[in-house]
């Protein structure tokens, strides 16, 4: 019985030893780790770009990466793309000197080859300092609106978060073709944005191509949004002399009385200007304007 | 949370409701931020002048966004007092449709862009949809047209890089600026202070967004001093959905005086709240 402890502990030594001749040897520090910390084991690809190296032993400090490993890394990803992100993000977690012209590299690529919603999503994940995120981000975005910009509006649209993004790229869009994003702006849903953004278009169609832009406005129903953009347009000193009778309808058609009634007011003055003996027969044409409201419009210019 | 806290609470969510409702529609009237629109570069060797009641459309003259740029020593776009304007608008002209000046040299304010001194209106006038991507001398300039009450309308369009005044307004008058953007500008409108004859002119600001300002929004002659000539008389400006975020006046009294002596801030701040309304 006195012997029973010590043939315990011999034998629990016996199974601690057996334990550590039986465990494997930790596996190799990799200078790859990942987000969630996992080291990965070495792939055949790592080892191609040079991030699978220290396969032994402790992992030894790398100045620099094999030469020739980021143009291999830039090929791949001009072929494989998406697939080939998580290498470039391996790679730069690693070196992080070289993710700045990496991702530059990157977004000039894919860039040039219109992926740049693809290119958007990469930086998002990058791991970069905000404000290179931030700076290669609206690099891509003005290219974007540059070469496409109602792709860009539309991504800006239907990606979470972007919708702040839809004002400057709609504005590089409007120096390209102001009805399309007109257009694009007028079936967004109803709101504060479709209000502004809807108001510049037609502010810039108007003044591109205002015969197109008069035809679109007379085939709207009177509405509260299109009060601002009627008013500014169909009280203009511009319009009065290019077209009256077209001025004298569009201020017509405002929507809201007391806007209307201003806005008459300021045309009014305008056909004054340019010609006051003509004043009165050119608000004798104006659609929906009582004689009443003519005779106090004429009375104040006098 | 007690009923009277709660009520409290009530209350203050209400005045925030109402403070992000009247800051959302003080600002809706106002354009967004704009940019210069890409353009192809044409050198301009001097004065466009264009006919009474005519339109210079540049989409329709090349069929495409052009930059016009000076190119003699006196269309540069510095600061001397001897540049000529890029257009010269008669009574019941318009431009439309084009930028003025290259905008791709920096972000200085005194880079010899080619802008010259802008657009001189005499008499009633229209810049619609015009880009200054580097503003010369000045962006626009009011002159006086005898027996013609002026009238200068900007609408849309915007403004960059203006060492000084923008607008610049020396005749009579009203001069209207609606829809419209500006950034990194001296002024954005100033009423001559010192010119030989003295007016009390009119400035109509309607939804405009200025981005950086160096030293004013607006300048006008709150009052006007017995050299001016028209003593007791003061410029208006109307001004309504003003966006402007920065920390420099948006609109500043000066006392007008006459040709030769350097007009000095109006003290008087009844003098400047009557000439300063905000609608």
């Amino acid at each position: 019985m006195a012997t029973r402890p010590l043939a315990w502990l011999l034998a629990a030594g016996a199974a601690g030893l057996g334990a550590l001749a039986l465990h494997e040897p930790a596996p190799p520090t990799t200078a790859v780790v990942l987000a969630d910390g996992a080291r990965p084991a070495p792939s055949p690809v790592l080892q191609m770009i040079g991030l699978a190296a220290p396969t032994t032993g402790a992992a030894a400090p790398e100045a620099e990466p094999a030469p020739g490993s980021t143009a291999r890394l830039l090929d791949r990803l001009d072929r494989l793309r998406e697939a080939a992100l998580p290498e470039l993000e391996a790679f730069c977690r690693r070196w992080p000197g070289h993710a700045p012209a990496l991702y530059q590299a990157l977004a000039d690529r894919w860039a040039a080859q219109r992926l740049h919603a693809l290119a958007l999503q990469a930086l998002s994940r990058a791991p970069l300092a905000e404000d290179l995120r931030a700076r290669l981000r609206q690099q891509l975005l003005e290219h974007w609106a540059e070469t496409a910009p109602d792709q860009a509006a539309r991504w800006a649209l239907s990606t979470p978060g972007q919708a702040e993004r839809l004002g400057p790229l709609q504005d590089r869009w409007l120096h390209q073709d102001a009805r399309a994003a007109t257009m694009f702006a007028a079936q967004l849903p109803a709101g504060e944005q479709r209000r502004a953004l809807l108001d510049e278009g037609l502010s810039r169609w108007l003044a591109q191509d205002g015969p197109g832009a008069r035809d679109w406005l007379r085939a709207m129903a009177p509405a509260p949004e299109l009060d601002a953009t009627l008013a500014r347009h169909g009280a203009s000193d511009e319009l009065a002399r290019e077209s009256p009778a077209e001025a004298l309808d569009l201020v017509a058609r405002i929507s809201a009385p007391e806007r209307r009634a201003a806005a008459w007011q300021a045309l009014a003055g305008h056909l004054h200007d340019i010609d006051p003996a003509q004043a009165a027969a050119w608000l004798a044409r104006a659609p929906g304007l009582s004689a009443d409201e003519r005779q106090r419009l004429l009375g104040g210019l006098r | 949370m007690s009923f009277k806290n709660r009520a409290l609470h009530r209350i203050l969510q209400g005045f925030l409701g109402l403070a992000l409702v009247a800051a959302a529609g003080s600002a809706a009237a106002a354009p967004g931020v704009r940019t210069v629109p890409a353009c192809t570069k044409v050198p301009v060797s001097t004065t466009i002048d264009v006919p009474a009641g005519t339109t210079w459309d540049g989409l329709v003259k090349y069929g495409k966004w052009v930059c016009l740029v000076g190119t003699p020593t006196n269309m540069k776009g510095t600061q001397s007092e001897s540049q000529i304007p890029m257009f010269k608008l008669n009574n019941g002209s318009t431009v439309k449709n084009v930028v003025i000046g290259d905008g791709s040299l920096g972000s200085g304010t005194n880079l010899a862009a080619g802008g010259a001194d802008g657009v001189h209106c005499y008499g009633q006038c229209n810049v619609t949809n015009v880009y200054w991507a580097d503003v010369g001398e000045d962006g626009a300039t009011v002159k006086k047209l005898s027996g013609v009450t002026s009238k200068l309308t900007i609408s849309g369009g915007a403004a960059f890089k203006a060492a000084d005044k923008l607008f610049q307004h020396n005749g009579d008058g009203t001069l209207v600026i609606q829809d419209f953007y500006a950034d990194n500008i001296g002024k954005l409108y100033r009423s001559c202070g010192n010119c030989s004859t003295q007016y009390a002119r009119k400035v109509t600001v309607t939804g405009v967004r200025l981005g950086q300002v160096n030293s004013a929004g607006l300048g006008v002659n709150s009052s006007y001093d017995s050299k001016s000539g028209i003593a007791g008389q003061y410029d208006v400006a109307t001004i309504t959905d003003l966006v402007y975020s920065g920390s420099k006046t948006k609109c500043e009294g000066f006392v007008g005086t006459g040709s030769g002596v350097e007009p000095v801030k109006d003290t008087n701040t009844a003098n400047v709240a009557r000439a300063c309304v905000f609608k």
